[in-house]
């Protein structure tokens, strides 16, 4: 993954937030709203399982507060209905997954998305993300992310 | 390869705390990587973090005088050991974590050896 979108989030924003970007590439179907939300839940639910079971880089805590859906169809009508429903399928089983908010954002100009996954959003920025390990001994002052525009920084 | 290194080099982008609150407050993130952690790079390695370090690399014992961030638990017996100063974090996670491969430290005084030994 090479690509950096830019999210209609706070530039002001200094802290760095992990999220789930999911990535519709297909059209969605033209049915009612319930429908379409339930379609996209179940969507959704799949593909976080999917990460459990072959990525390593996710972790549940990706399962964040914010969810980014890169899709071109406008999904603004449904969002909070969707957020309540994806909050409700309790999908890694003991882990509750507060998601308060859903964020949409348009797929790349040439048409292509991110591939969905985990991520991290810094200053409007979706950053790639790397295997993250835990700090037991309390060792780190803090982490970076890679900006793969320029290796230095 | 996975390296940390300590506080104390820059990385653009990325703030230094030198271990002390005020510091990290003052000023905004590094404007430059440092050369040597640019040369790491350009070798292929991969900068995973910063490490804690003693406050502006000075000498306060450990932990009590850790003030501003709590010092880093030594892997050593029950983890309440000196982590020795001022590469305390950077010694620390080397001889705590199988997944770090290098640590990046810095040496006044033969400091480092001294963190290396007792973590």
């Amino acid at each position: 993954v090479t690509k950096v979108v830019t999210v209609a989030a706070s530039e002001d924003d200094n802290t760095v937030r992990a999220v789930i970007v999911i990535c519709i590439l297909e059209r969605m179907p033209e049915v009612s709203p319930d429908l379409l939300t339930t379609t996209l839940t179940n969507r959704i639910v799949q593909e976080i399982m999917e990460f459990q079971r072959r990525d390593d880089v996710f972790s549940a805590d990706f399962l964040s507060e914010t969810m980014l859906l890169q899709s071109d169809v406008s999904l603004e009508h449904i969002l909070p209905i969707l957020a309540k429903e994806v909050r409700e399928s309790k999908v890694l089983k003991r882990y509750a997954w507060d998601l308060r908010s859903i964020k949409t954002t348009p797929l790349a100009v040439d048409g292509v998305g991110l591939p969905s996954g985990p991520y991290f959003v810094h200053r409007g920025h979706v950053y790639e993300a790397w295997k993250l390990y835990p700090d037991p001994l309390s060792s780190f002052q803090t982490t970076v992310l890679p900006d793969l525009k320029d290796p230095y920084s | 390869v996975r390296i940390a290194v300590k506080d104390l080099f820059h990385l653009c982008g990325i703030k230094s705390a030198l271990n002390v609150r005020s510091f990290l407050e003052t000023y905004g993130p590094d404007k430059k990587t440092a050369e040597y952690v640019k040369k790491l790079i350009d070798l292929g390695a991969v900068i995973v973090g910063k490490t804690k370090m003693t406050a502006f690399a000075g000498g306060e014992r450990a932990p009590e005088f850790w003030i501003d961030f709590h010092c880093p638990f030594n892997p050593r017996a029950d983890g309440y050991q000196t982590p020795s100063g001022s590469t305390s974090g950077g010694a620390a996670c080397l001889a705590g974590y199988e997944w770090l491969d290098y640590s990046l430290g810095s040496d006044s005084k033969e400091l480092d050896r001294h963190e290396s030994y007792q973590s």
